[in-house]
């Protein structure tokens, strides 16, 4: 049997973690399961420094590591591991830190202690020698100590700006350096340097990848890097969705600038692009064509894999009664999550296990629609006295809006927000909560909130919107458990009915969950993309046919 | 659905001599039916135009659908029906941006491919420059129309000075003459030279060739023909000539000079010249020189040598001037259909592709078709009568999406006060329309820059703007916004199409407002896609006064609140009275009602009490301070009670109940949109004694109300009017209109034309 060769292209970002990346456990579920399939063999093709990222997910996962064929630069370029090494010096520095202001101190003191002796001698002296020599030891003191500040501060901003800063202030540039570090991201010279070292690499990459005429196809998981296109062969891009357009105020509010070059690229992606995948129907009419006018057979719709969270508990019976061991786990790990609480020093007290709760797994982005949750909410609590708490995941430090609501009701002990959650927390919290909500008005596929919660045993209530009526289609649960996210007081009423009604609630989730929901595994999603990949391929191919046959 | 149907173009241009070669073409090349324009501006920049009837013919569309696009101003904005036929029976058009709306017409109402026809830009004009900074929005609508836009140039080397995005959309349709044979009817009997300039008095541009031609020509004998829009002194000047007179002058004069050494223009008139067989004398460097006109001995380098070449020929210099004439057939070779066809025929065959592509599109989109959601935004913090039209508004586009069958969402937007509303405020909206709060807040100008990127649009703004944050979307899911009033201090952040309803432009007429307050929102009015208005005055004042452009206000009819019958039995109890309803706005005439009051009391004799009703009635200072007010106080004590009684803000039926039981209504305001408590008072049988001004006028034309009249300038006939209605209501109770014909201007009546004028902003 021939075996037939994909590429899959990544391009993060040095410092990446792909384990925290949304896409990355995407893709490690998806080379997992491409694991099974003996006629594809898949090449991942990616710059040098994302080598270790890639490794620490696939150990994480469960992957052969050494079983996949990555094509990457060799070495990382040599400023990226100046960069690195300057970083660990940091890290070290501030582990060290106690030292440092230790001896600090102490050459303060000591500094003192002979500039007053300097001082005294100085004025006490007769002896011209003596002066001379006194003032020439302080000449040279403040010499090398300017020396050793500017000669840190000169290593410093060579780092953080090859061309540009040397010519700055010395204390601005190693400020700037450092925070750099920290945050590359929006260090806008940082960002530059970046790009021409990501530039430098991806020419280095797609030349590695021009000399593997054998890999068929290729594949790239998202739409933020536009040089997929340059690839020759023919390639299938996945879209998710592009939010950003539907949220414009939202996003260009809340994120500054940052979004903006992300915008760019993913919009020339897009417009380059061959051959797309999306997640589902919606995101293909509305974005995709409508916005975009991309031809709609040039567009897959392939939809996700179970999230199945019950596995990740790694207990079979997760509807355990309150004293099994699976919710005494449960517990145990809910506390550990509610030490994350972010602006509440309170929330450790919740950790009894006998606090009931709502809870809404998400991040604060303009589309996920946590005010009108709160609006809800807030209306559930005072208004028709439901006594649950309220969880959620994002951290409000980023939304303005949501804490002027919380402050302006007095909420603050009732709205918690768990933040940075560990997967095996997030589990726990779905499966303590009575209900879980997502009000979310767009996402690029069924929302993996339903999975999340029914796999673990809580019913859910979920916004009407289009991709998840979409995916639910006439299935008899979906009038149940759906509401106009557009109306909070649609949400508040479906929230007060689910409560009420939980038990026959979760008994038609389950049902749909089990019929439909499961049965789609990671292994369907990757036979989908490998049978759009053999398309194109087999598209190519012919068209390569016909040139041959015109031109002879 | 894929339409099955004759590729059918429409050609929105009316030049003469283009025509004459692209329409033939279009159908050589397998067009099969054209339409032409029947109506072209009467501007300068026609001067070439003219209309031809004759491709109707040919059309296989219903009559009356050919008639509605023959009335249709394809220049401009055409309206809905117009291009409801046209993408009923077209796939493709071809226009020229002579006005800027146009563009957005297009990207926003036609459903083909759109092919933007370019013969190129002189004076250093670019249409991306164009784009980018004439038409607003251009860049945006071009985005949004994607791969149904093309370019088409008429000559290839266009896209040299062009930016990416322009050049991308290319398709070559080469420019041509319809017929390339040189008639030769040239005697250059007149030995004078011709040379064309349009436009000398209107047009800098031509004013410069004009005074430059005479300046290098001086002392030559010459005649300069072209439509003038006003008369030049200049004996030479023989301006428009009929089309026989000017190719009798291309017979008659000896040689033509032709001046643009443009490179990415080209007149038409230096052809006509080799088609009859006259000697062109021509510059250098322009387009002619890329038709094959380089080494002609007709062309000049410069001005001198030009100059040299025309005396030569003035001069009769006959081999000099057999040359000319026999080398410069050559330029007609590159504009002979014979050779431009195939160029055509590729054109085409790629429009084609675009309709197929389009079609396919449409077919795939049209399953998807969502139910169009409109908010209506109460944009201030209003109470009473503007609140109470918001609702109405809302109402309105709710039943009328309703009675002609069409499916509709209204959402209704106010400003979250929890001091100001409270639920019972919106108990009257239907329930079909949802009501969401929401709160003004700003974006700096790089915020709302970025979120119209973000959105695909362009910011019609250079600083800070607002935008109404539901905390949701900001009613993005909407896809009009309806703003009820103008009164938006900053620019909005439109990133959806808005309508605004402007009941008055009080402050044209009362000085209520700053400078600045006021430049802002008449912006806003002049931003919005449509004005609305309910009267007449209202229309006039936001063409007079805020500047807004006639065919964008739209007059809509007043949508009177709903009453209820009165109660049966409803008797008039205790002292009679006459009811004031005002609120503290300097325009409700305060300080002269109080004078007419005094009058009517202290002169007249008054018999009735006076009972004032309204937001904020209870503190107005003027009342207040005034004589029987204080007599009030009195009532305290046991003395001499006031006949005029402050009440303050009724709940709804304390007021209805009031009304009912009172003699008349007083409306003494100076000017403004009317007020619908005549109409209130008018249903539950109670006369009216109203100011006299334009707004009362028309609801009294609306409602024939049988209304009384005073002039709210005059205390003393204020004062006189009122002792009248003191002796009249009993008999002006029998003039009012019954229910019936008051129900004839219900909202019911009214609503289908609120959404339809909502509708053709969709």
């Amino acid at each position: 049997m021939s075996v037939r060769t994909y590429g899959i292209y990544l391009c993060y970002a040095p410092q990446v973690d792909l384990r925290a990346e949304g896409l990355g456990r995407h893709l490690a579920a998806f080379l997992l399961a491409a694991e099974r399939r003996t006629d594809v063999s898949f090449v991942i093709a990616c710059p040098s420094w994302m080598r270790g990222t890639l490794r620490r997910l696939c150990d994480e996962a469960g992957i052969d590591f050494r079983a996949l064929q990555v094509l990457a630069p060799a070495k990382s370029p040599p400023l990226l591991q100046v960069f690195g090494l300057l970083s660990r010096v940091r890290n070290r520095r501030r582990r060290d830190q106690a030292w440092l202001s230790r001896a600090t101190a102490w050459l303060r003191s000591g500094i003192e202690r002979a500039s007053t002796w300097g001082e005294a001698g100085l004025a006490g002296t007769r002896s011209y020698v003596v002066l001379a020599m006194i003032s020439l030891a302080a000449a040279v003191s403040i010499v090398v100590l300017a020396g050793v500040r500017h000669l840190s501060a000169m290593v410093q901003a060579a780092v953080g700006g090859m061309s540009g800063i040397a010519v700055r202030q010395l204390r601005p540039a190693r400020v700037r350096a450092g925070a750099a570090l920290s945050n590359f991201k929006r260090d806008p010279v940082i960002l530059r340097l970046y790009r021409h070292m990501e530039a430098a690499e991806i020419e280095l990459l797609q030349k590695l990848i021009a000399g593997r005429p054998d890999i068929a196809a290729w594949y790239c998981p998202t739409a933020f890097w536009p040089q997929f296109n340059a690839i020759a062969a023919p390639r299938l891009m996945s879209v998710p969705d592009v939010v950003l357009a539907e949220y414009p105020i939202g996003f260009a509010m809340a994120g500054g600038g940052r979004f903006e070059q992300t915008f760019h690229d993913v919009e020339a992606a897009i417009r380059g692009s061959d051959h797309l995948v999306t997640y589902s129907e919606h995101v293909k009419r509305t974005t995709l064509v409508a916005r975009y006018h991309i031809d709609p057979d040039r567009i897959e719709v392939i939809r996700h894999g179970v999230n199945d969270l019950g596995a990740l508990l790694g207990l079979p019976d997760v509807k355990g009664d309150g004293t099994s061991p699976a919710i005494r786990c449960c517990v145990t790990l809910f506390r550990s999550a509610l030490d994350k609480a972010v602006g509440s020093g309170r929330a450790w007290t919740y950790g009894s296990g006998d606090v009931r709760f709502l809870f809404y797994a998400s991040q604060f982005r303009p589309n996920k629609n946590a005010l009108t949750l709160l609006r809800a909410y807030e209306w559930l609590l005072r208004r028709q006295a439901i006594s649950h708490k309220l969880i959620l995941t994002g951290d409000p430090r980023e939304t303005p809006t949501l804490k002027e609501f919380i402050a302006e009701k007095g909420i603050e002990n009732d709205v918690l927000f768990l933040h940075r959650l560990s997967e095996s927390e997030l589990a726990a919290c779905y499966r303590l909560a009575d209900l879980a909500v997502n009000p979310s008005l767009s996402e690029g596929g069924f929302p993996f909130t339903f999975a999340e919660a029914v796999s673990v045993g809580t019913p859910v209530v979920m916004a009407r919107i289009p991709v998840t009526t979409e995916y639910l289609g006439s299935a008899p649960v979906a009038a149940s458990m759906l509401f106009d996210p557009y109306d909070w007081r649609a949400l508040a009423d479906r929230i007060e009915w689910a409560l009420a009604n939980g038990e026959a609630l979760y008994g038609a989730q389950r049902k749909f969950f089990d019929e439909t929901v499961a049965k789609r595994t990671w292994a369907h999603v990757v036979d989908d993309h490998v049978r759009a990949l053999d398309r194109i391929s087999r598209s190519r191919q012919r068209a390569d046919a016909d040139k041959v046959r015109v031109h002879a | 659905m894929i339409v099955d149907r004759p590729l059918r173009a429409m050609w929105l241009l009316n030049h003469t001599t283009a025509r004459a070669f692209e329409v033939p073409m279009l159908k050589r090349a397998g067009v099969q039916e054209v339409f032409l324009p029947k109506r072209f501006p009467d501007d300068a920049r026609c001067r070439s135009a003219s209309v031809d009837w004759s491709q109707d013919a040919s059309l296989t569309i219903p009559a009356a659908d050919l008639a509605v696009m023959n009335a249709a101003d394809w220049y401009r904005e055409p309206d809905a029906k117009a291009w409801a036929a046209a993408n009923k029976h077209f796939d493709v058009l071809f226009f020229v941006l002579q006005e800027v709306e146009l563009l957005a017409s297009i990207a926003r109402n036609f459903n083909g491919v759109a092919l933007w026809r370019a013969f190129g830009l002189g004076d250093k004009q670019t249409y991306s420059r164009t784009l980018g900074s004439l038409v607003p929005g251009g860049k945006a609508d071009v985005r949004q129309m994607g791969p149904r836009l093309a370019w088409a140039t008429a000559y290839p080397h266009l896209g040299e000075v062009e930016d990416e995005f322009v050049r991308d959309l290319e398709i070559h349709l080469p420019l041509g003459l319809s017929d390339t044979t040189i008639a030769d009817r040239w005697t250059g009997a007149d030995r004078r030279i011709l040379f064309v300039c349009p436009d000398v008095s209107v047009s800098a541009y031509h004013r410069h060739i004009y005074e430059t031609f005479s300046a290098d020509f001086r002392g030559l004998p010459y005649a300069i023909v072209g439509p003038q829009r006003l008369p030049i002194r200049d004996p030479n000047m023989l301006g428009f000539l009929p089309r026989e007179d000017y190719e009798g002058a291309m017979r008659r004069l000896r040689v033509m000079f032709y001046h643009s050494a443009e490179p990415y223009h080209l007149h038409y008139h230096p052809l006509e010249a080799v088609r009859a067989g006259m000697p062109l004398v021509f510059m250098g460097g322009g387009l002619l020189d890329r038709l094959g006109g380089v080494d002609l001995p007709g062309r000049a380098a410069s001005i001198r040598q030009a100059r040299a070449k025309v005396e030569r020929i003035l001069d009769g210099d006959q081999r000099f001037i057999d040359k000319v004439r026999s080398s410069q057939a050559r330029l007609l070779g590159a504009m002979d259909p014979f050779h431009l066809e195939p160029a055509w025929r590729a054109g085409v065959d790629r429009i084609k592709a675009k309709v197929s592509q389009a079609r396919k599109r449409r077919a795939y989109m049209a399953g998807a078709a969502r139910t169009p959601r409109i908010a209506v935004l109460l944009a201030h913090e209003y109470r009473g009568g503007t609140l109470r039209g918001a609702k109405l508004v809302a109402e309105a586009l709710a039943c009328g999406a309703r009675l002609v069958g069409q499916a509709a969402e209204i959402v209704f937007g106010h400003v979250e006060n929890s001091k100001l509303y409270v639920e019972d405020d919106f108990a009257d909206l239907p329930t079909s329309v949802v009501r969401r709060p929401f709160r003004w807040r700003k974006a700096s100008q790089a915020e709302a820059a970025r979120a119209a990127t973000y959105a695909g649009t362009w910011l019609d703004a250079s600083g800070p703007c607002v935008f109404p944050d539901d905390g949701i979307n900001q009613f993005l899911d909407c896809d009009l916004w309806l703003l009820i009033s103008d009164r938006i201090p900053e620019p909005l952040l439109a990133l959806r199409p808005y309508v605004v309803l402007a009941y008055d432009y009080l402050q044209r007429h009362e000085p209520i407002l700053t400078p600045e307050s006021n430049a802002a929102f008449l912006d806003a009015a002049r931003r919005a896609q449509r004005v609305w208005v309910t009267t007449q005055v209202s229309r006039q004042d936001a063409i007079q006064f805020a500047g807004v452009p006639s065919e964008r206000v739209v007059l809509l009819p007043m949508l009177a609140p709903r009453f209820s019958a009165p109660r049966t039995g409803a008797a008039r109890r205790g002292h009679p009275y006459f009811i004031w309803p005002t609120n503290r706005s300097r325009h409700k005439n305060h300080a002269n009602a109080i004078k007419a009051l005094q009058l009517y009391y202290d002169e007249f004799g008054g018999r009735l009490d006076c009972r004032v009703v309204g937001t904020d009635s209870g503190s107005i200072p003027a009342i207040e301070a005034a004589q029987f007010a204080c007599a009030r106080s009195r009532t305290v004590s046991g003395e001499q009670a006031s006949p005029v009684v402050i009440l303050g803000e009724l709940p709804e039926g304390r007021y209805r109940a009031l009304l009912a039981g009172a003699e008349f209504l007083w409306h003494p305001a100076r000017r403004d949109n009317g007020t619908f408590c005549v109409v209130e008072a008018a249903c539950l049988g109670v006369p009216a004694l109203s100011s006299d001004y334009p707004a009362m006028r028309e609801i009294e034309d609306t409602f024939a109300l049988g209304l009384a009249w005073m002039d709210p300038a005059s205390p003393l006939d204020m004062a006189r009017q009122l002792k009248h209605m003191e002796q009249d209501s009993r008999d002006r109770r029998g003039q009012l209109p019954d229910r019936q014909s008051l129900a004839a201007a219900s909202l019911e009546n009214a609503a289908p034309r609120y959404w339809e004028a909502a509708r053709a902003c969709l």
